[in-house]
């Protein structure tokens, strides 16, 4: 039996199973909860302010999502984001223009990712370990070589920079543009070229992969590559949202939500499963979810919780869905 | 408005009693200026000081730093310095290594009431003198070096019920955002903060959540108030690099002329830009540095008194400063 | 001799599985007496498995009943059906590696506090009482698999089985711990146990069983006396039709081969010379060339480093650093480092577990397919669509006669002979010069495996270098024009198909 060219645009869809379609589904009604019951859910104002939060963690998540598709993790992202965003800060405070400093930041986000791939790919050390130890190897070395503080603030003659944050397009937050920018550029990359389609090769059975010949290690510093970009440009966002990079952001819960947003919405972190669609869902009930809470006056604590339990609530709906049985069990499953 | 400048507590006091209750036989054999002097250096000289932060690369710490380097150089003192950066794991562990090297004087910047109790009574058990820097833990010890949250928080509500409360047209309601809710200076702040609003029925809190001294969740919560209540009128932050972040979810609304953004905090240069600026209103300043000479000292009488550590119970709460547009240019801050 | 009495152990009646709407069993009846030996046979994904583990409390049926003893059994869990004593000893080990033998054994029942001499006392004698040459103190980590089983054995006879199961027990023996095993199945039967026996292997199975049953498509076909039946009549029931040419009728088929050969008479260029390669203590100089246009077989058994020099060759391994020998393709030295280097010179990998190296199961067979095509152009940026994919894997499904129910499904959904066509597919796509085939036909059922070797043939025949590595003689001596013979990481005999017979391989093969 033979297969219609036509037929095979569903192929995808099915295989995809229904994780985002679930998170979809669950977000469009506590959007319609909040909706009904907040007075002031509603507005236009509310509204951006919710998707504007949402990106934030949305264009870290593609990023993330397409490591996690090739079995990888990053957990040095919100390092990279810090230290991106800082030496920016810095360079404009030594006095360079705009038009010199972004050019290096951009080399030193390549240079971060490329070194965690490196690491991974060539050396052969599990991601988990090689990322969380360059997240703390990325932040000292530009605080002890180059930054001059953990808190960094934009020159005011930079004012401009602020736009970033603070434009709206149509009345749409300039960076919730940006996440969708980011989901639609990595969404064509996964699917319509070969190194997408070698990325989810790769997660599905890194061993079949190489074996197949595919430049599995040159793959793996691109994929590391691609999430330090997404980082850089969370940086840029970030530093322009409060005129100010504080370096306290590698200490926060921020990695937890960025993880949250992809697996929730269907990255298995088994590899090869879901896509840019996912970070869009995740990031979409995250950021409803953070919104009415914070709207309901839920305290900090508590709001860790519920993401807590939000996460458990997702990892078991992938157990459901994608049920581990032993017929396709593989040997030496680690991140 | 004439600056207040209101030296609260000086609980030197104290040590004037505690010096007056030493053996006589002590300062009697002090016969000339050079036998005092002698005195002097002979207890600091070649004295150890260990130095534990939440985190270098603040203002507030790095200030606190320069200030006790430079004089512990002049004496002949040692000063170690332990970063923790911000992780309390890292904080404890370094506590504990210290108290096994037996400096003479410990200092400490608890993150918190209870992480540091059980170390710090171990530390003045070994024979170490432990001096906490502004915030306090439930463990008391030699001496506290701070400023005196609760009657800072006071000032704060009562200006603040004067600028939202009755006869001032505005809608009284006000958005809290606490450090950290287990911290001494969140707890503090907070009771002072409620004493004075309890007794002002018109002043609604609308919102109270804690960011983590993080001024990006600041921003974020603020954004998402701001929504919520556009008629807010103030903003009560327990930290001025935090509470920015609030003022630049303010400005970013286009609101600044009629949200009031409150704080207390240290006084490095970029509070009074930011004060300058509109970000903050009115800001309840400490000086750190001052501070740092002030730890200093505390510490010259405790090796001085020769007394086993714990006998004291000293404390020398920091004087402060209210910065407002029309002083902050008046060099109340530092370079 | 027959001990087996007319005592009922096991009485099954309708039992059936069903599995999202597909009847893995359907309407099973079955007898299974005490001290008997009841060889259960099949093809992949004939139900033999879940019957199985039905009876040992690892699913349960969708309807149906059993009786044990003339108790019903209503098993939750496998833990269950142990209290009942009855045991099922799966092709993977369950035994834990960090533990001691003794540990192993008495692993479910231990007292709380476990005297360690008394315990290793006691399985000592269990273990020699089976003529068990373990050290119950030793860690099952380091045990081989031969002694892993003879554990898991002494573990069922330590809980005083009254029904053991064993799915696919012999697959991974050498002969001489083959006959062991049989003949402890022999006096767990004089013991009155009842052994379930679950294989591929026909003739053993029909030597050692009393009586036999084989299954097709989850429906019992025949059940009788193991006397009564002989290899061809089992085939005939499990495939449901005679298979004339049978592709173990060899050394006609071989001589025929080597006829034709003799009659296009031309020198077949060696295209792959491999001198004295080293790696590990598994590969220790060995030595051998690849011919094009014609299919080198590899035998030996396992553990001898044919998988291991076939890896090294093809960039998935890598020998030693230092004199590890040379591997010459078309005369010219290569050393990979990666498979990448190897496919892009056209040598190509086929993995004897397609599992674990070898598809990838979230993907639909065609993107499989795909995915060796994309690693050997190597385009990273250039584009690829669903389209591409049909395109270029279509011929390969019609050439290899991939059959599914659905395009869309996902691999792992197909059966064991359709995932490894699209596997040998998903490497012949990337138009190689050298093909190894690690175990082609494992865990394939019997037609695919026709069509297997055919394609395997038709290879060579296209002037491909194909080798094939297998511890199936019959495979080897059906396909192969030259036999090499390994033994312990060393080829150590050299045949012409028309030369070889099983009993010189083994002889080769065996120290």
């Amino acid at each position: 039996m033979t297969l219609a060219a036509a037929e095979l645009g569903r192929v995808r869809l099915h295989a995809l199973r229904s994780q985002e379609a679930v998170v979809f589904l669950v977000s469009a009604v506590i959007f319609g909860v909040f909706a009904l019951t907040l007075q002031r859910f509603l507005t236009p104002g509310n509204l951006s302010v919710l998707v504007f939060n949402m990106s934030l963690v949305g264009i870290l998540g593609c990023g993330m999502a397409v490591v996690v598709i090739g079995r990888g993790v990053d957990l040095s992202m919100v390092s990279e984001l810090a230290v991106v965003g800082a030496c920016f800060v810095q360079l404009l405070a030594n006095g360079l223009p705009m038009s010199a400093a972004i050019p290096i930041v951009v080399a030193v986000a390549l240079l971060m990712g490329g070194v965690n791939g490196v690491v991974i790919a060539f050396f052969e050390v599990p991601a988990l370990f090689a990322t969380l130890a360059s997240g703390l190897l990325f932040f000292g070395a530009s605080r002890a070589f180059f930054l001059n503080s953990a808190v960094l603030y934009l020159p005011a003659k930079h004012a401009a920079f602020l736009a970033l944050a603070g434009a709206k397009v149509f009345g749409v937050p300039l960076p919730a543009l940006l996440f969708l920018g980011v989901v639609a550029v990595l969404h064509l990359l996964l699917t319509a070229t070969t190194f997408g389609h070698l990325t989810y090769a790769q997660g599905d059975n890194f061993a079949a992969a190489r074996n197949s010949g595919a430049p599995v290690r040159g793959m793996i510093v691109i994929q590391y590559m691609i999430a330090a970009l997404t980082a850089l440009l969370a940086g840029f966002v970030f530093t322009a949202a409060s005129a100010a990079i504080d370096m306290q952001i590698t200490h926060s819960t921020l990695i937890f939500d960025v993880v949250l947003v992809v697996v929730l919405g269907g990255v298995s972190l088994a590899g090869g499963r879901g896509g840019m669609l996912s970070v869009v869902a995740g990031a979409l009930l995250i950021g409803i979810l953070t919104n009415g809470m914070i709207i309901l006056n839920v305290n900090t604590s508590v709001q860790g919780v519920i993401k807590g339990l939000v996460l458990v609530v997702a990892i078991l709906l992938d157990r459901f869905l994608h049920p581990v049985d032993e017929e396709t069990a593989k040997q030496g499953d680690t991140l | 408005m004439r600056n207040r400048k209101v030296c609260s507590v000086v609980a030197l006091a104290c040590l004037m009693a505690g010096l007056a209750s030493l053996p006589a036989s002590a300062d009697s054999k002090l016969k000339s200026s050079d036998e005092l002097y002698n005195s002097y250096t002979s207890a600091t000289k070649g004295k150890r000081i260990a130095w534990v932060p939440q985190a270098l690369g603040l203002p507030l710490t790095d200030g606190w730093t320069k200030e006790m380097k430079g004089e512990a150089s002049d004496l002949g003192m040692e000063l170690i310095v332990r970063d923790p950066n911000w992780s309390t794991a890292a904080m404890t562990q370094a506590v504990t290594a210290l108290i096994a090297e037996k400096p003479d004087v410990l200092v400490v910047h608890n993150p918190n009431v209870q992480l540091l109790a059980r170390q710090l009574k171990q530390a003045q058990d070994a024979g170490i003198y432990v001096v906490q820097l502004n915030m306090v833990s439930n463990q008391k010890t030699d001496a506290f070096v701070g400023g005196d949250w609760k009657n800072l928080a006071r000032g704060m509500a009562e200006d603040i019920v004067k600028t939202c409360g009755k006869d001032s047209g505005k809608s009284g309601k006000v958005a809290i955002i606490q450090g950290e809710l287990t911290s001494d200076v969140s707890i503090l702040e907070m009771e002072g903060a409620k004493e004075v609003f309890s007794q002002h029925p018109e002043i609604k809190i609308v919102s109270d959540q804690a960011a983590m001294w993080d001024p990006n969740k600041a921003r974020e919560i603020t954004a998402a108030v701001l929504q919520q209540n556009p008629d807010l009128c103030a903003i009560l932050g327990h930290w001025g690099p935090m509470t920015m972040g609030a003022g630049q979810a303010v400005k970013a609304a286009g609101l600044s002329d009629k949200v009031s953004t409150y704080s207390t905090g240290e006084n490095p240069q970029m509070i009074c830009d930011a004060v300058k600026d509109g970000i903050l209103t009115k800001y309840w300043s400490v000086d750190n540095e001052k501070q740092g000479r002030d730890a200093m000292l505390t510490i010259k009488y405790l090796l001085q008194m020769k007394q086993p550590p714990g006998t004291f119970k000293l404390a020398a709460y920091s004087p402060f400063e209210v910065i407002t547009r029309d002083n902050a240019g008046d060099g109340l801050c530092w370079r | 001799m027959n001990v087996v009495s007319d005592v009922v152990r096991l009485k099954v009646r309708n039992a059936s599985k069903v599995y999202g709407g597909v009847h893995a069993i359907r309407n099973i009846d079955v007898d299974i007496r005490a001290g008997e030996i009841f060889g259960l046979l099949g093809e992949n994904g004939a139900g033999k498995s879940t019957l199985c583990k039905a009876i040992a409390g690892a699913v349960r049926l969708t309807s149906g009943q059993m009786w044990l003893d003339g108790k019903e059994l209503n098993y939750a869990r496998p833990a269950d059906a142990l209290a009942d004593r009855i045991v099922m000893v799966y092709q993977e080990s369950s035994l834990v590696p960090s533990m001691t033998v003794a540990q192993n054994v008495v692993l479910g029942q231990e007292r709380l506090v476990n005297r360690l001499k008394t315990l290793y006392k006691t399985t000592q004698a269990t273990l020699r009482a089976l003529n068990f040459n373990v050290d119950p103190t030793a860690l099952v980590s380091s045990l081989g698999t031969a002694q892993r089983q003879m554990v898991e054995i002494a573990r069922a006879v330590h809980n005083d089985v009254r029904l053991i199961i064993f799915d696919e027990p012999t697959a991974t023996l050498t002969p001489a711990e083959k006959r062991n095993f049989f003949r402890l199945l022999r006096s767990l039967r004089a013991n009155g146990v009842s052994v379930i026996y679950i294989s591929h292997a026909l003739e053993e199975t029909l030597t050692i069983a009393d009586r036999v049953m084989v299954l097709r498509d989850g429906e019992p076909i025949v059940t009788g006396d193991a006397s009564g039946f002989t290899r061809e009549t089992i085939i005939r029931h499990m495939v449901g039709r005679t298979i004339n040419d049978t592709y173990y009728a060899t050394q006609l088929n071989s001589r025929d081969r080597f006829q034709q050969m003799r009659k296009g008479e031309k020198k077949l260029p060696v295209v792959l010379r491999v001198e004295n390669l080293r790696m590990g203590g598994m590969v220790r100089s060995m030595s051998f060339s690849v011919r094009a246009g014609e299919v080198t077989g590899i035998a030996g058994l396992i553990g001898a480093g044919r998988t291991e020099a076939a890896k090294v060759v093809s960039g998935v391994l890598k020998r030693d650093m230092t004199n590890g020998g040379r591997v010459l393709l078309e005369g010219r030295p290569v050393r990979y480092r990666t498979p990448e280097q190897a496919v892009a010179d056209g040598i190509v990998y086929v993995t004897e577990d397609r599992k674990l190296d070898g598809f990838f199961e979230t993907m639909a067979p065609y993107r499989n397919i795909h995915i060796g095509w994309l690693a050997k152009a190597r385009r990273l940026w250039s584009p690829a669509t669903g389209r591409d994919a049909a395109r270029v894997a279509n011929p390969w499904v019609e050439r290899m006669n991939v059959r599914m129910l659905d395009p869309r499904s996902r691999l792992v959904e197909l059966s064991g002979g359709n995932q490894q066509k699209v596997v040998i597919a998903k490497s012949l796509c990337q138009k190689p010069k050298i093909v190894f085939f690690d175990e082609p036909t494992r865990g394939v059922d019997v037609g695919s495996i026709t069509e297997i070797h055919d394609f395997i043939r038709s290879l060579a025949s296209d002037g491909i270098a194909v080798v094939v590595i297998s511890s199936y003689l019959p495979e080897i001596l059906s396909i192969s024009d030259r036999v090499l013979v390994a033994r312990q990481g060393q080829i150590v005999e050299e045949f012409p198909v028309h030369e070889a017979s099983q009993d010189k391989i083994m002889n080769a093969a065996v120290a």
